[in-house]
């Protein structure tokens, strides 16, 4: 039989003397839902907290449909059996909503015994929904069922509705005290979303069926107030998986705000009456869409970029890690190695000294060659054993430091006098000068600055096959600045970056010098800036010498 | 252990489809319900029910509040009852109720019998 006061709907959905407010809460929420819902299932349909979230947005997408069935159609009999599910449909959103919220915070499963709970709770709505405890008649004046609900039927599934809010309460406390501070703002959100859906959805639904039967309304047009709840849930899952990326949905922020957009320029719809009025929005729909597709490929473009970027960070971390790791063994290695040398080198050196002096009587010419050539490679190999330590020593952090205050020009004086017949062998012409307006006077390691000096100057004498190496000392502000300046080999700009690493040594260096480690300078430059000093290399080029600069605090 | 794992699943989908089932038989195939709707009433014999016809109550009308069996009225006057004069009286008819206006409960909504047209 039908509603004999009522037509047959439009288009489905759609009768002319309904509220329009009615499409407007209807289509917005379900829209959301869906999408939410239908998201974060398909982006991660293993979660159970996702399932349930979708099962969530199910239920309550087809209690909008069968809520706009009752506003449009008129046949009691199809009324009355779309009606049955009410309650059902309550009473599932109900215990999918605790359901979800346990697995949310605990990201496992309930217990058997709780689901038997579940179970036992939603029985009776199942078993009663298509009695007379529920439903006996159907009033054709008003087109609804309000009058012959059971009361107790009706009662029971709002109550359950209030049970779902007073356990998901318990768990959001319960889980807040256990929770990280992430998952405290998380929980916030969530709690928020979900307490103002069940409340507005159940409690607003009762009251606007119970006015309605009471006749003060007409009909329960006052339940439309009671879905916008489900839009603010929805909004505050939006807010969780952008900003949280809970459900482990990578949704982007851009992609979330078009849905919104979207969502928002559509319900226009429901309330424009106009031609022009749809068309106007049809344009600003399609330019929406346009837009935010444009505006979704690029961010993504963006993301994949930064994702591959983040991989191979990842994997240069790692490889760095091992290199250091590699690094260490390494120094390891040829700090043990090189102990092992010393001890044998300071037997060599001292025997072929007693030889050379002597002390094991006269030698003939050829021996005493044969004797200085073995002192001679003995005190090269020491030398690079001393520098293989010291570099041991650096990395380690073990190099030692004894500080005291001296006069370094008189230092470097008494070095180049010490040197100066290395170099006059070596056809070289070795001064020094001086131009300092202080008396010169540091506080640093002296063994080790005379160390960082023998070496520079050594170097100058390797790498100078003719001409002549001036050392001279100068001072600047609080500085006091020894340069080697020579008329050697010199170097390119390239080589002068990479001079005073491990193991380097310039490209031309082998023309002049086969032997050299390549760790001299690497050593005096950490020791020089480890007492708070520096050197620096300077070279015109190739073949036009170099310059190194030994700078240290002066002792004010 | 898997049906313990999803014993939700495995009952609550049965239960809808059944609970469907039921309810399309009751409510669609053989419509066991009861239907009311509002009967013809003249106030100057009954205590009648009285209501605006429109929006801005230009006009008034009176009725009496009749309930019915879906099927008893259906097979008197098919699917609308609309101009059916058999749908304003419960005769012949075993699960029908005429409700009149109660001037101590509905106050308001009687228009009360005119005892001078009596």
């Amino acid at each position: 039989m039908i509603c004999y006061w009522y037509s047959e709907p439009l288009y489905f959905f759609y009768a002319p003397d309904n509220p329009e407010l009615l499409y407007y809460s209807h289509l917005t929420s379900v829209f959301l839902a869906l999408i939410v819902g239908s998201f974060v299932f398909l982006n991660g349909r293993h979660r159970l907290e996702n399932k349930l979230l979708f099962a969530i947005s199910l239920c309550y997408s087809a209690w909008i449909f069968i809520n706009l069935f009752m506003w449009t159609h008129i046949h009691s009999d199809t009324l009355l059996f779309m009606w049955s599910f009410y309650g059902i449909l309550q009473g599932l959103i109900s215990i999918f909503s605790i359901y979800f919220i346990y697995a949310f915070i605990y990201k496992k499963d309930v217990t058997f015994t709780v689901k038997l709970v579940f179970l036992a709770l939603l029985a009776p709505i199942f078993v009663f929904a298509p009695s007379n405890l529920h439903l006996s008649g159907f009033n054709l004046a008003w087109c609804d069922a309000f009058q012959f609900e059971g009361e107790i039927y009706k009662n029971y599934y709002t109550f359950l509705g209030l049970v779902a809010m007073g356990w998901i309460l318990t768990l959001l406390v319960k889980g807040y005290k256990i929770a990280d501070s992430a998952l405290k703002k998380q929980l916030i959100l969530m709690g928020v979303g979900i307490e103002l859906f069940l409340f507005s959805f159940f409690t607003i639904l009762f009251i606007a069926t119970e006015l309605a039967e009471m006749g003060v309304y007409s009909d329960s047009r006052l339940e439309y107030y009671g879905l916008f709840g489900m839009t603010i849930f929805m909004v505050m899952m939006g807010i969780l998986i952008v900003r949280f990326k809970s459900f482990s949905v990578a949704l982007l922020a851009p992609e979330a705000l078009t849905f919104a957009l979207l969502a928002l320029v559509a319900s226009q719809y429901t309330y424009v009456d106009t031609k022009t009025g749809v068309v106007l929005t049809s344009i600003t729909l399609a330019l929406t869409a346009l837009a935010g597709t444009i505006l979704i490929r690029s961010v993504r473009k963006e993301v994949a970029q930064r994702k591959e970027l983040e991989i191979l960070t990842g994997k240069l971390e790692k490889a760095n890690k091992r290199l250091k790791v590699l690094d260490k063994l390494k120094s390891e290695f040829v700090s043990i190695a090189s102990h092992q040398l010393r001890s044998p080198l300071t037997s060599i050196r001292g025997y072929a000294s007693m030889l050379l002096e002597g002390s094991y009587g006269k030698l003939n010419a050829d021996v005493q060659d044969a004797i200085e050539r073995i002192a001679e490679s003995s005190r090269m190999m020491a030398l690079s054993v001393e520098d293989y330590l010291n570099v041991s020593r650096i990395q380690a952090g073990n190099m030692k430091y004894e500080y005291s205050d001296f006069n370094l020009p008189d230092t470097v004086s008494h070095i180049v006098d010490d040197i100066r017949r290395d170099a006059i062998k070596k056809g070289l012409v070795l001064s020094f000068k001086s131009d300092l307006s202080a008396k010169g006077v540091v506080h640093a390691d002296k063994g080790k600055t005379m160390q960082i000096l023998h070496n520079l100057i050594n170097n100058s004498i390797k790498y100078t096959p003719k001409g002549t190496i001036t050392v001279f000392a100068h001072d600047s502000k609080k500085l006091i600045q020894i340069d080697v300046v020579d008329t050697g080999i010199g170097m390119s700009p390239e080589t002068i970056e990479t001079v005073f690493g491990k193991f380097e040594r310039a490209k031309n260096a082998n023309e002049v010098n086969v032997t050299g480690t390549g760790l001299g300078l690497y050593v005096a430059q950490k020791m020089a800036r480890e007492m708070g000093g520096d050197i620096q290399a300077f070279s015109d080029g190739e073949g036009k010498g170099s310059t190194f600069r030994f700078t240290l605090p002066l002792q004010m | 252990m898997n049906f313990k794992k999803k014993i939700l699943t495995y009952t609550i989908i049965p239960l809808i489809i059944f609970t469907a089932a039921v309810s399309y038989y009751r409510f669609v195939v053989i419509s066991d319900f009861m239907v009311s709707y509002e009967g013809e009433c003249d106030p100057e014999i009954e205590s009648c029910f009285v209501d605006c016809a429109d929006d801005e109550c230009s006009e008034e009308y009176y009725y009496t509040e009749i309930t019915r069996h879906h099927n008893e009225i259906e097979s008197l006057c098919g699917e609308d009852i609309t101009d059916c004069e058999a749908a304003n009286s419960c005769q012949e008819s075993e699960e029908c109720e005429i409700l009149y206006c109660d001037p101590e409960t509905d106050e308001d909504a009687c228009e009360e019998i005119n005892q001078d047209n009596l």
